[in-house]
């Protein structure tokens, strides 16, 4: 079922370059995981819920307040941009 | 003269009794590292100066007679998926090959606080994605008691370091047994705590949802001593808690009551390993345990569970990374040419092979059928343990169906590799904590044994885990 045109519209979705030898393995690799996957078809969950991490324990809450990082941290975080005018981070052109 | 294999209370008291100076430990621990890391490449870096310094603070504390924390001039290892501020971390791969950490993961300032020394970063899986190591962008870390063998993964790197003594303790992560499976590999201790017990602040995420930091050592009381140093709440972490267990095994062997699962004994479980996971569990019967045989029948349904959520929050989680604020950023002729050219160069082929099960189990037309399935079964299987621990204390099986395997022999089939995780993923679904203890050898190869308690009660684990470590040896 994972065809070589599926395994194209994946990469494309999680903006992954992939060779044509890559794709061919991802594609076998995918089905031979998903055969085994199908395991999970011989359970009824019809009546089960999903899990949900908050519903095993409480809200934990705080204030709303904004917290800053201090000047040296924010210099550490911009010193790692990998293009950069002045202080701001450089992209290219969305549109 | 510094002796080999010290623990942290010994350290404590050398360094009290002035045997030995924190600088001349940190500097013995270094040498052992020049030593033993053209065989075991454990490190990804060592870290001479920061350590080194550290231990000179250690030293001025102990001179002012100040109050000296346990863990003040121990030498640790870091799993390189957690930040320590200014060291490089990698994850193992190469989109972060050049990332510093701009600040401290809160288990590290925590370990700093107590003047813990940094020696150094651990190799690891990609991005904490495998079962032996084997998928560093960077090296291939062998186990201490086999070099041709793996250590383990994804913290195979923190494990081989404890257990080649090239550091006193370490830190791994443990997403599906990262930490169990490797403690098991090479003989150390290893504790995966409960899910939310230890903040993930700093930990580069996984699969956010089954992430948990905890501590590889040598013996179960240097675990909960780090255990303890790194355990809370956090604000930074909104998942970190500092919930107490509601029900505690907080009783001996002598009163309790261990069930042992009967699908953690069955096919592909190798007969050596079932052999010396049976003789620890009749150690602990003659000890005074009461030991029932129980079921939790979900089972074998959880690695295929499992492999399903860990993908899909995996794709998520590693959107990230696109070439625009940290990281590996390739040339292009429009922001999607960055996006894809960076992702592509700079991720692995594991790496890439789980963000396409999880885009693809997170896709439209095939949500329902993966990934919300998934997320039922996980409810069952969560509810599988809830009805043991109404009835039993502890829940005892292997940590891995065999032994350390051979470099090389599942690398290249990613679904043999999966299934080295069955008997540890189930523990990682339901959130509950477990601790890897090596309780004998299949030839010169440590067997782990995994002891599974109550959500949040680590203290009980330590308490029974002590004990067998004792009539054990």
């Amino acid at each position: 079922m994972i065809d070589e045109a599926l395994v194209k519209h994946i990469a494309h979705l999680a903006r992954l370059d992939l060779s044509s030898s890559e794709q061919a393995k991802i594609q076998k690799d995918l089905s031979s995981i998903l055969d085994y996957i199908a395991k999970l078809n011989e359970i009824d969950v019809k009546e089960t819920k999903p899990f949900r991490s908050a519903a095993l324990l409480h809200n934990i809450m705080r204030a709303d307040e904004a917290v800053s990082e201090s000047p040296q941290t924010n210099q550490k975080i911009k010193d790692q941009f990998p293009h950069q005018e002045e202080s701001f981070l450089k992209v290219k052109t969305i549109l | 003269m510094i002796s080999k294999q010290l623990t942290i209370s010994q350290i404590h008291q050398g360094l009290l009794n002035k045997d030995f100076s924190a600088k001349e430990l940190a500097e013995h621990y270094l040498d052992r590292i020049q030593e033993e890391e053209s065989k075991i490449a454990a490190f990804l870096l060592v870290s001479k100066d920061l350590a080194l310094k550290q231990a000179e603070e250690a030293d001025k504390k102990i001179a002012s007679g100040e109050d000296l924390p346990l863990l003040s001039g121990v030498p640790c290892g870091i799993k390189d998926a957690i930040l320590a501020e200014g060291l490089l971390c990698t994850a193992g791969s190469l989109i972060l090959e050049n990332y510093k950490a701009p600040y401290d993961a809160t288990c590290v300032a925590k370990l700093r606080s107590q003047g813990a020394v940094i020696l150094g970063k651990t190799n690891l899986d990609e991005f904490a994605m495998g079962s032996s190591t084997e998928h560093s962008a960077f090296k291939v870390t062998k186990n201490p008691h086999d070099l041709e063998r793996v250590p383990g993964g994804t913290s195979g790197g923190s494990a081989a370091a404890v257990a080649a003594d090239e550091c006193v303790f370490s830190l791994g992560s443990d997403t599906g047994g990262s930490i169990r499976q490797p403690a098991s590999f090479c003989g150390a201790v290893g504790l995966k705590p409960t899910y939310g017990a230890v903040s993930r602040y700093g930990l580069i995420a996984h699969a956010s949802s089954l992430d948990q930091i905890g501590p590889l050592a040598k013996t179960v009381n240097d675990c909960e001593i780090v255990f303890k140093a790194i355990k809370g709440r956090d604000l930074k972490d909104s998942t970190s808690t500092d919930c107490e267990a509601t029900q505690t095994a907080n009783r001996g062997l002598n009163n309790a009551i261990i069930g042992i699962p009967k699908e953690y004994f069955g096919e592909g479980l190798e007969k050596e390993t079932r052999d010396i996971i049976k003789r620890a569990i009749k150690k602990a019967e003659k000890a005074g345990a009461k030991i029932e045989e129980i079921s939790l029948p979900h089972s074998e349904y959880a690695l295929a569970c499992y492999y399903l959520i860990v993908t899909s929050e995996a794709s998520a989680n590693l959107a990230r990374f696109d070439g625009i604020r940290y990281g590996l950023s390739e040339q292009g002729n429009d922001l999607f040419d960055v996006y894809f050219k960076s992702r592509g160069n700079g991720f692995g082929a594991e790496v890439k092979r789980r963000i396409m099960l999880g885009t693809f189990a997170l896709s439209s037309g095939y949500y329902d059928a993966y990934y919300l399935k998934a997320q039922k079964v996980r409810t069952l299987v969560r509810q599988d343990f809830n009805e043991a621990f109404k009835n039993v204390d502890f829940v005892f099986t292997p940590v891995s169906p065999f032994p350390a395997f051979k470099i090389g022999e599942k690398v290249d089939d990613p679904l043999k590799m999966y299934l080295s995780d069955v008997l540890t993923v189930p523990i990682s679904l339901a959130g509950v904590p477990a601790l890897s203890l090596p309780v004998g050898k299949d030839g010169r190869l440590p067997v782990g044994m995994q002891i599974i308690g109550r959500h949040f009660d680590e203290n009980g684990i330590f308490q029974i885990a002590k004990e067998i470590e004792e009539i054990i040896l």
